[in-house]
């Protein structure tokens, strides 16, 4: 009946700010856990001294100042940042292979990335105006998108289903992992050094040039992420279903495949290693949110940064004196919860 | 009657497809579809029907035309062609974490805003759709939460909600109980009739073909045998042909036709 209407809209509506609301709390949880990320450490700094040192570095001493704006701040904001750009590459990826298991780490983006990394450090390449870093990244994303190339490929070769992607997935995985392995066994020492504690992934090595770099690619892919949210959305209601209302579906997925290796690889370019983010923020989203990807999009991307924000203070605090690489902290984390969605699947969608 | 052009209507020419070298349609022509009636496309597993209706709607490359009164659809691009013509595949919706009302907006909103609408005019528009296919009380409910019937419903009312002129639709009744089989066709009969449609579906139960639809088509190996009014393209002979059956058409007392099978003809 029309006069049913207005409730319902009434109850639409309601909805959509109670969701608006909830990406409202996990942006205040993020600076929140951002801010203890940047106070915590082996000089504890009271959060009026953090404060100033951040919105008025004249009122304090050179050293704190120092601190704040060339250890902290790069670190939490790395976290921030790399968590946001797996957690956004994790619910794209999960939406357009139709696989609640998928993420750049259980598929193999993060160890093809790995293994272009360690092309470029144990190979020593060096082409001349590019500093090594630029080229280590590059080679990096290379190699990730050509491991999402791979994926896409034999996914639709063989029309897969769930099990067909993550087989191919995992066989990704340990391909590049063996690959790795044979860069490691080839290093000279020093460049094994590089490559076992970029393998780990850490955040220490975060400076405002590659923070920039990541931000500024993440600020810029977002967009376009969030333009093609309605497609996306009917794209979970099944393929056929989504080509049949006009949806181009080979074209979508093309487009959201590059956006995930960019976000993957310079993720991966970065920091290292950094497991489960990707797989995880897509179904902490969903269960806060729903499936509407105007919201699961940034509330997966908001998710993923704070539970790396979150590690990487854990990472620090874990052993005094001693950052722990973070990639070690989310693996552990990580597992219990990847074995939760494993087993959980019998029930429903997850 | 008013009077009609003899382009009126869905219309297949010289349309045909080939999986890898296989050739699977040949040539089929077919219609003209008339607005207003329900077309059963019938015939056995494998004669081409699934292929003949993704081809019509765009999702199979296909040589050959397809005009919609008058107007050839082949040529336009995915999203354009599905305003006028709208395929449903077979597969029910999804059960993702989506209220039916998300899902309505999101097959609205799937190849790009339509910018005139606001959001409450967009809300108002599905809830009307919704409330056509009988479904208004389950808006807010996820898809997670329906049942099969209820999702065919949704997926449904989200085809009517792009207000196409010509509906396909790839067997909506397998997965259906007979509860929910009667619900789908007599809301089919109606809105086609209300919306001036020109609705085919893929059917497998032939009495429904019989007695609920205005026309038939029967394939067979990937060609068409009959098309007509169901009862003269159900006749014993063609059953016999198409589908190797030995089947006989009988009169009930409420004028209600039905094809009773006597088993399958050996030999063939």
């Amino acid at each position: 009946m029309p006069n049913h209407h207005p409730t319902i809209a009434q109850t639409y509506r309601t909805a959509m700010h109670h969701r608006s609301l909830v990406l409202g709390g996990l942006v205040g949880v993020l600076v929140l856990s951002v801010l203890v990320d940047c106070a915590v450490g082996p000089a504890a700094l009271s959060p009026t001294t953090l404060l100033r040192a951040m919105f008025a570095p004249a009122g304090v001493d050179e050293q704190t100042s120092l601190i704040v704006w060339q250890i902290r701040l790069p670190y939490a904001l790395m976290a921030a940042c790399v968590g946001a750009a797996l957690g956004l590459a994790g619910a794209e990826m999960q939406t357009i292979l139709a696989n609640p298991l998928a993420s750049p780490f259980t598929l193999g983006l993060s160890a093809a990335g790995a293994f272009g990394a360690s092309l470029a450090i144990v190979l020593g390449w060096h082409i001349n105006p590019v500093p090594d870093m630029w080229l280590t990244a590059g080679s990096a994303f290379v190699c990730s998108a050509l491991s999402v190339w791979i994926l896409d490929t034999l996914v639709r070769l063989r029309q897969g289903g769930t099990g067909t992607v993550i087989l191919c997935g995992v066989a990704l995985v340990f391909s590049f992992q063996a690959l790795v392995a044979l860069m490691q066994f080839v290093a000279n020492e020093d460049a094994l050094q590089n490559l076992v504690f970029w393998t780990l992934g850490s955040l220490t090595r975060a400076t405002w040039s590659t923070l920039g770099l990541l931000g500024g690619a993440l600020a810029c892919i977002f967009p376009f992420s969030l333009r093609a949210a309605w497609p996306l959305t009917t794209l979970r209601m099944g393929e056929d279903r989504a080509a049949s209302l006009g949806v181009d579906v080979p074209r979508l997925r093309r487009a959201s495949l590059l956006r995930i290796s960019l976000l993957c690889a310079l993720a991966v370019a970065f920091v290292g290693v950094i497991g489960f983010i990707g797989l995880v923020a897509p179904h902490i989203a969903r269960r806060l949110v729903g499936e509407d990807h105007r919201f699961y999009l940034p509330a997966s991307m908001l998710s993923g940064a704070f539970i790396l924000s979150l590690a990487a203070l854990v990472a620090r605090v874990l052993v005094p004196g001693v950052v722990v690489p973070t990639g070690i902290v989310t693996a552990l984390v990580g597992i219990p919860f990847f074995l939760v969605i494993v087993l959980r699947r019998g029930e429903g969608t997850p | 009657m008013t009077h009609t052009r003899p382009d009126e209507g869905l219309i297949v020419r010289n349309l045909s497809v080939r999986y890898g070298r296989r050739p699977v349609l040949a040539d089929v022509q077919a219609g003209p579809f008339p607005h207003g009636a329900v077309c059963a496309v019938l015939g056995p597993n494998g004669s081409g029907k699934s292929t003949l209706l993704r081809a019509m709607g765009g999702l199979l490359r296909a040589t050959g035309t397809l005009t919609l009164d008058g107007v050839d659809l082949t040529p336009m691009p995915l999203a354009l062609r599905a305003r006028h013509c709208l395929y449903l595949p077979q597969a029910l919706p999804e059960p993702v974490r989506l209220s039916v009302l998300d899902a309505m907006l999101a097959a609205r909103h799937a190849t790009g805003r339509q910018s005139s609408a606001s959001t409450a005019e967009d809300i108002d528009a599905a809830m009307a759709c919704l409330h056509d296919v009988g479904i208004a009380h389950l808006a807010t409910r996820s898809l997670h939460e329906l049942s099969g019937g209820q999702r065919q419903l949704a997926g449904l009312a989200q085809a009517l909600g792009r207000k196409p002129r010509a509906l396909l639709l790839d067997e909506p009744l397998s997965a259906l109980d007979p509860y929910y089989q009667q619900t789908v066709m007599a809301l089919l009969r109606r809105e086609t009739a209300q919306r001036n449609l020109v609705t085919i579906i893929v059917l497998h139960d032939l009495n429904i073909a019989l007695n609920q639809c205005d026309l038939a088509c029967l394939l067979h190996n990937g060609r068409i045998l009959a098309y007509g009014r169901p009862a003269d393209v159900l006749t014993p002979e063609h059953l016999r042909t198409v589908y190797h059956i030995d089947a006989r058409v009988d009169e009930g007392a409420n004028g209600q036709r039905f094809i009773s099978t006597s088993g399958v003809i050996c030999g063939e």
